[in-house]
């Protein structure tokens, strides 16, 4: 059964997650001025499946029940399907122009899926099967999972069992016959506080002495225990001000919304378990999910781009600079860095390759590469999108201002551009520019899926610089190669 | 006969695929039905695609009707055809045969 975005709002309803943010409780994510507008980008995941014209990315048949299910709940098995999840996030980019945050649940089941057939097959263990019944349940109810990967750290320089405070990693503090016990948090979740489920991995490979930390499971969003505490984002409280232009892009958000989600004491039934002590998998784990995460960049920020050259090319029709050939050079470069992120993420999946457990794996080297570029590049479009603009985007007047009685027509007169286009509109697409490369966003295109260093790490590792030597000294004639 | 469209999905369009769409069902209006692809009662598949990639032209979906039709861009059956003309190409296309 494919809910559609109504029916996941009413989904939410039901949950009754710990949430606090400014120091509140939010009772409803649905309704909160806070989380609304992710609440809004999230269900736009669910519509893609409801709309003829998007359903052939949204929708796939399951492998294990063979019924049509989100493809956010898809476990991909052909480069095609892979490509399929990039064309889906770029679509759903340039709709909603924002992070709609389902993806990262998406990942977390393709890298546990292959996992947790690799720990059974070593170790003997029974999580691949539990894997398979949690995600069976997961199609069937078309749930939407967090997945919960980055601990606080406190000290990186120290393991997580040498931390002054033991909780600063996720991690097992009781072991009973009918499940475990976890304690810690797990930071910058992107959709926590909605979504159905939350599935945590650990963030680091581990050795012997980090065993407790190596732990991998999936909990209902409002089990006993869990605590969300929302971030806030740069222009947060205009949320407050009961109009929706200065907001830039109301209706879904700027990012996805990121929480700290805290697990004080929780209890985990042991079928929900799916990594326990096996820490010589963690690395894997992690490598396969911030791989699967990383993969994702050049859709979705490629169509977020498109939004963003989109309000570039109007803002520059509004103001009379359409025509100029600096603009259209700028806009040219902003084409080109977005569809180069585009051919990265369509590298990755078109290179990628079959794993034991079945399902496909994109190309690490190629995925981390499209990563690094997206830490670079979104600055420099947001950078262009903020030259074309002009100065505006960070001094206009507010909608209050704008619909003041007495200056109000005033400011109308002085905001406008070309004659015969509403001073308004300019505004609007002014605050979507200002709102789209703001501090928010911009932290988010650098660190979401894993800062940059650990995208260098990943790719140096996968470089082959041997064969890349032996290939020069072969040809400068050097030692007989 | 029965008409099912196909889309491709819309990741990135070059063209206007609701328009078209709207244009090939209103110009069929009294001359063939419309239909669901997963019902299984298509004659033909018009298979909308957003650009020349063509995604959506694949076996899967081609089987679920005797022939198909496939848009790809400003293309018909990979011969060009302006935006503007497609929806009048296709329906000619229809009707012919």
């Amino acid at each position: 059964m494919m809910m559609n975005g109504e029916q996941y709002r009413q989904s939410l309803r039901k949950l009754k997650p710990e949430i606090y943010y400014l120091g509140q409780r939010i009772d409803s994510v649905v309704d909160h001025h806070a989380t609304q507008p992710h609440v809004n980008a999230a269900a736009a995941t669910y519509d893609l499946a409801h709309d003829p014209e998007t359903e052939d990315l949204g929708c796939v048949q399951s492998h294990l029940s063979g019924e049509y299910i989100s493809r956010f709940t898809h476990i991909h098995h052909s480069p095609s399907e892979l490509v399929a999840k990039v064309k889906m996030l770029r679509a759903l980019g340039q709709r909603t122009g924002t992070c709609f945050q389902r993806c990262v649940g998406h990942d977390a089941l393709n890298a546990l899926f292959s996992v947790t057939h690799d720990v059974d097959a070593k170790r003997g263990t029974s999580y691949h099967g539990r894997l398979l019944d949690y995600l069976r349940m997961v199609q069937q109810n078309d749930l939407m999972v967090d997945g919960a990967m980055t601990d606080p750290k406190g000290d990186r320089s120290l393991p997580p069992s040498k931390q002054a405070d033991p909780d600063l990693y996720l991690h097992v503090v009781e072991r009973r016959p009918d499940g475990i016990v976890v304690r810690g948090a797990k930071a910058h979740q992107t959709g926590a506080v909605n979504s159905h489920e939350i599935m945590a991995m650990p963030t680091n490979a581990m050795g012997p002495d980090d065993a407790d930390y190596a732990v991998s499971f999936a909990l209902p969003a409002d089990a006993p225990g869990l605590i969300y505490v929302f971030g806030r984002q740069g222009n947060d409280t205009r949320r407050l001000e009961g109009g929706d232009i200065d907001l830039g892009n109301a209706r879904y958000g700027i990012v996805g919304g990121e929480a700290l989600v805290i697990f004080d004491n929780v209890f985990v039934p042991a079928e929900r378990v799916f990594m326990c002590g096996e820490h010589e998998f963690a690395g894997s784990l992690v490598e396969r999910f911030a791989s699967y995460h990383r993969q994702n960049y050049g859709g979705c920020k490629a169509g977020v781009a498109d939004v963003l050259i989109g309000a570039c090319i109007a803002v520059a029709e509004m103001q009379g600079t359409a025509k100029a050939t600096h603009i259209r050079d700028k806009v040219t470069e902003m084409v080109h860095l977005s569809e180069t992120l585009y051919c990265g993420s369509l590298a990755c999946s078109l290179e990628s390759s079959r794993l034991p457990s079945g399902n496909y794996f994109v190309d690490p080297l190629l995925a981390n590469t499209t990563k690094l570029n997206v830490t670079r590049f979104l600055y420099e479009i947001a950078r262009l999108a903020q030259d074309i603009s002009g100065g505006f985007i960070a001094t206009t007047p507010s909608q209050k201002d704008l619909q003041h009685p007495k200056i109000g027509p005033l400011v109308n007169k002085y905001m406008q551009g070309v004659a015969g286009v509403p001073a308004e509109h300019r505004i609007r697409i002014g605050r979507l520019i200002e709102n789209m490369t703001g501090g928010t966003a911009l932290a988010e295109a650098m660190h979401g899926a894993g800062s940059p260093q650990a995208q260098k790490v990943m790719i140096l590792r996968q470089a082959n610089l041997d064969h890349k030597r032996r290939l020069a000294l072969r040809l400068a004639g050097i030692n007989g190669e | 006969m029965n008409v099912a469209l196909k889309y491709c999905g819309s990741c990135n369009p070059r063209i206007d695929l609701p328009r078209v769409a709207t244009q090939v069902r209103e110009r069929l209006a009294g001359q063939a039905g419309i239909v669901s692809l997963r019902d299984g009662l298509a004659d033909v598949v018009v298979i909308l695609n957003g650009c020349p990639t063509a995604c959506a032209d694949r076996e899967d979906v081609r089987a679920r009707a005797a022939r198909a039709l496939v848009v790809a861009g400003e293309s018909v059956d990979t011969v060009w055809v302006a935006e503007s003309e497609l929806a009048g190409h296709v329906v000619a296309q229809l009707l012919s045969r």
